[in-house]
């Protein structure tokens, strides 16, 4: 088991004694398969190089306050995660070996305003617990969920999740928000500022400037409540699935789409390339058994017997019947020129909504099929883009990076998810076998090359591995690097002594800024 | 506009599959009584899309498992596995690796723990490999996979059902079976698995 660094068995015990009393000797974790459970399980090989030291798992913002008390007296590096399930870009893992996992899990209430629709949720409620809660209370609102949806409600917010609903942009969707700084003050942002003032969780914007971006993908504070808003179940609720059977066609499937998000026809819409759909209706071996990405011969066998196109495009109408009916015609008339299979399934509020399409309807699922596409201990890590939705610059971009993904043995898995009107976060995960060293390093490989090919593009990714963290963030270069120098000076005045997530999204105390410099790229 | 896609066609054909009448016949191990109190605090999972899937299900069902389809793992916990926390029981599965890594990390604050794991791997090979590794008696289970040819699913659950704990050590084996042939609509990799739950 690792130390955190600069601390020495005895320093690191005394420092456990502390937090012991604070939290009871149940919720310090200290090693055993306790404490494996904070190991990244997607890891590409790298495990070992982000062990944390230990867990502390404190039960409400008092034993927050008093466990920063205990870390800046010892210089306990601490990495806050709400449950750790950010899987793909390291779960529980800390970006600093040795550093200690403050856990809020057990922190899991949940109030929800049924007229103004909205809820107040603490770090340890999932979107399933909300999902639960909502329906036993029948409160006629809807969630919108990630795939998959058994993770922390604040932790995606906080790292800029998005689902599939009209509410898809998590982060968008966010109002009011709790935060124990570093010295232990507790602060709340926007209208919470003034106590007791109703519109907190209502209106994002207040009497100054505005806080709670700050402490998003950020390591200024520990977020230990949010508000969010929820969707009313909509009367009527279409959803379409479109086809398309060349690669070219996205350029033109792009372009139709953007007009249509624009003007408000089209909410939040997901584009995916054959790979995805078939990894989520299959394994690779049902298709092909040989070795390398699979051949055009392949991918064209597997899209007629699985009658699928090339790309599918999918996405929900919500509202009033009349209104939604209206939509899809412009949806029809938009694509008519597109030669695609068009599909529409229709549910009028309380008809129950397929498996399939929960995620359309705030059903949090937890399939994770696309990963046992190779067989094997399905992971994966990626680094999503965030793109315009321009077609003909996205299809060059997306034949670039599956030379990429070819090159290095994979089939390119893509998917393009728009949650606002004007650009996709485009993922491309690298799927591939945990337990199969030489897979894995290919995938660490692929990873850098897919990061360092889009930053050759001018773009870049909006959520890393950990093990990326440091890559992406040295990209926001302008005016040398002006952000992250800004980031620096906040760090530096919220949390001196460096206690919070070091090195989160490439944002390092003080103390460790010059080590991390030597390395970076 | 067409009103049903060819996905969901799959899924129905292969609800189908898994609702229909009467598939292979099935053999399976004799109900005896301590099998038949295993075979009642025992809840399994099947993934239904697949024959080897309809086959452990199928022989479980016979033993008087309850088995239900792995197709939507949240509802699966939420409605039926959730629920039978507060008692003690026993659950397996014949499943893809991902449904037993989300189940484990849904079951694992709630003291479950996996007790047996079975990788069964026909990819880029002539034959199968079954990598078997837990804390119950593993020799019913090789004895199941090597005598089960075609029909290894079934005769792997019925193992289940009958197997017990001997120690917390966790032992090792593989089985290599060369001339063993999946099934045509076999996905080729699929896990195996015990849990239960200890206070």
């Amino acid at each position: 088991m690792p130390l955190p660094p600069g601390l020495t068995n005895p320093a690191f015990e005394s420092a456990c004694e502390d937090l012991r009393t604070i939290v009871g000797p149940e919720h310090l974790v200290t090693g055993g398969e306790r404490l494996a459970v904070y190991a990244d399980p997607y890891s590409p090989g790298l495990a070992e190089n982000y062990a944390p030291a230990g867990a502390v798992l404190p039960e409400s913002v008092d034993e927050i306050r008093a466990v920063l008390g205990v870390a800046t007296r010892h210089r306990l590096p601490l990495w806050t995660v709400s449950l750790g399930r950010n899987y793909a870009y390291g779960g529980a893992a800390p970006c600093l070996k040795g550093s200690v996992i403050l856990d809020l899990t057990r922190m899991r209430k949940i109030e929800v305003d049924r007229d103004l629709a909205y809820a107040l949720v603490e770090p340890g409620v999932t979107y399933l617990d909300l999902y639960k809660f909502i329906q036993e209370q029948k409160h006629g609102l809807w969630i919108d969920c990630p795939d998959p949806g058994w993770g922390s409600m604040l932790g995606n917010t906080l790292e800029h999740g998005i689902g599939h609903t009209p509410y898809g942009d998590h982060a968008g969707h966010q109002c009011g928000m709790e935060v124990v700084l570093a010295n232990g003050e507790v602060l709340r942002t926007g209208l919470g500022a003034m106590t007791g003032n109703p519109a907190w969780p209502l209106y994002k914007y207040a009497f100054g400037p505005s806080l709670d971006g700050l402490f998003m993908q950020s390591n200024f504070g520990i977020v230990t409540k949010i508000g969010v808003w929820l969707m009313p179940e909509p009367e009527f609720f279409v959803v379409v699935e479109m086809m398309f059977q060349r690669e070219e066609d996205i350029a033109a499937i792009i372009d139709t789409l953007r007009m249509l998000r624009l003007d408000g026809t089209v909410p939040t819409a997901t584009i995916a390339n054959w790979m995805r759909i078939a990894a989520g209706n299959s394994t690779r071996s049902e298709w092909y058994d040989g070795k390398g990405p699979m051949p055009e011969s392949a991918v064209k066998e597997l899209m007629a017997r699985m009658e699928i196109g090339y790309w599918g495009l999918r996405f929900g109408l919500y509202g009033r019947e009349a209104a939604v009916n209206e939509k899809l015609e412009t949806v029809e008339k938009a694509f008519a020129g597109l030669d695609a299979e068009i599909f529409a399934f229709k549910f009028a509020r309380g008809d129950k909504i397929p498996p399939e399409y929960g995620t359309l309807a705030g059903i949090p699922s937890v399939d994770m099929m696309p990963l046992n596409w190779l067989g094997g201990a399905g992971a994966h890590i990626e680094c999503p883009l965030v793109v315009p939705m321009r077609g003909a610059e996205f299809l060059e971009l997306y034949r670039r990076r599956t030379e990429l993904f070819n090159e290095e043995g994979f089939d390119h898995y893509c998917g393009l998810t728009t949650t606002t009107p004007r650009c996709f976060i485009n993922t491309g995960s690298i799927i591939f076998d945990r337990n199969d060293e030489e897979q894995c390093a290919r995938a660490r490989a692929l990873g850098k090359m897919l990061i360092e090919d889009a930053h050759r593009g001018r773009l870049a990714g909006y959520r890393a591995h950990i093990s990326e963290m440091d890559l992406v963030a040295a990209q926001f270069d302008f005016n040398g690097h002006s952000a992250m120098r800004t980031y620096e000076r906040l760090k530096d005045a919220l949390d001196p002594d460096g206690v919070l997530s070091p090195g989160k999204q490439g944002i390092w105390p003080k103390s460790l800024r010059r080590a991390k410099d030597r390395e970076t790229p | 506009m067409k009103r049903k896609s060819p996905l969901q066609l799959k899924l129905d054909r292969r609800e189908l599959l898994a609702l229909g009448g009467a598939a292979a016949a099935v053999f399976v191990a004799p109900v005896g009584p301590a099998n038949a109190h295993r075979a009642g605090t025992m809840l399994a999972l099947a993934d239904l899309r697949y024959s080897d899937g309809l086959l452990f299900a199928r022989g479980l069902d016979r033993l008087g498992v309850r088995t239900v389809p792995v197709s939507n793992l949240a509802r699966v916990w939420l409605d039926v596995i959730e629920p039978r926390l507060q008692g003690r029981f026993r659950l397996a599965g014949l499943t893809l690796e991902s449904d037993l890594f989300v189940l484990e990390r849904l079951a694992g604050p709630t003291g479950a723990r996996t007790r047996f794991l079975g990788l069964h791997d026909w990819r880029c090979r002539a034959g199968a490999a079954h990598s078997l590794c837990g804390s119950i008696g593993l020799a019913p289970i090789e004895a199941a996979l090597v005598s089960g040819e075609d029909r290894w699913a079934e005769m792997l659950g019925a193992a289940l059902v009958a197997s017990t704990e001997q120690s917390e050590e966790r032992r090792r084996s593989d089985v290599l079976r060369e001339r063993a042939r999946p099934a045509a609509d076999s996905p080729k990799f699929f896990v195996s698995w015990l849990m239960n739950w200890r206070s």
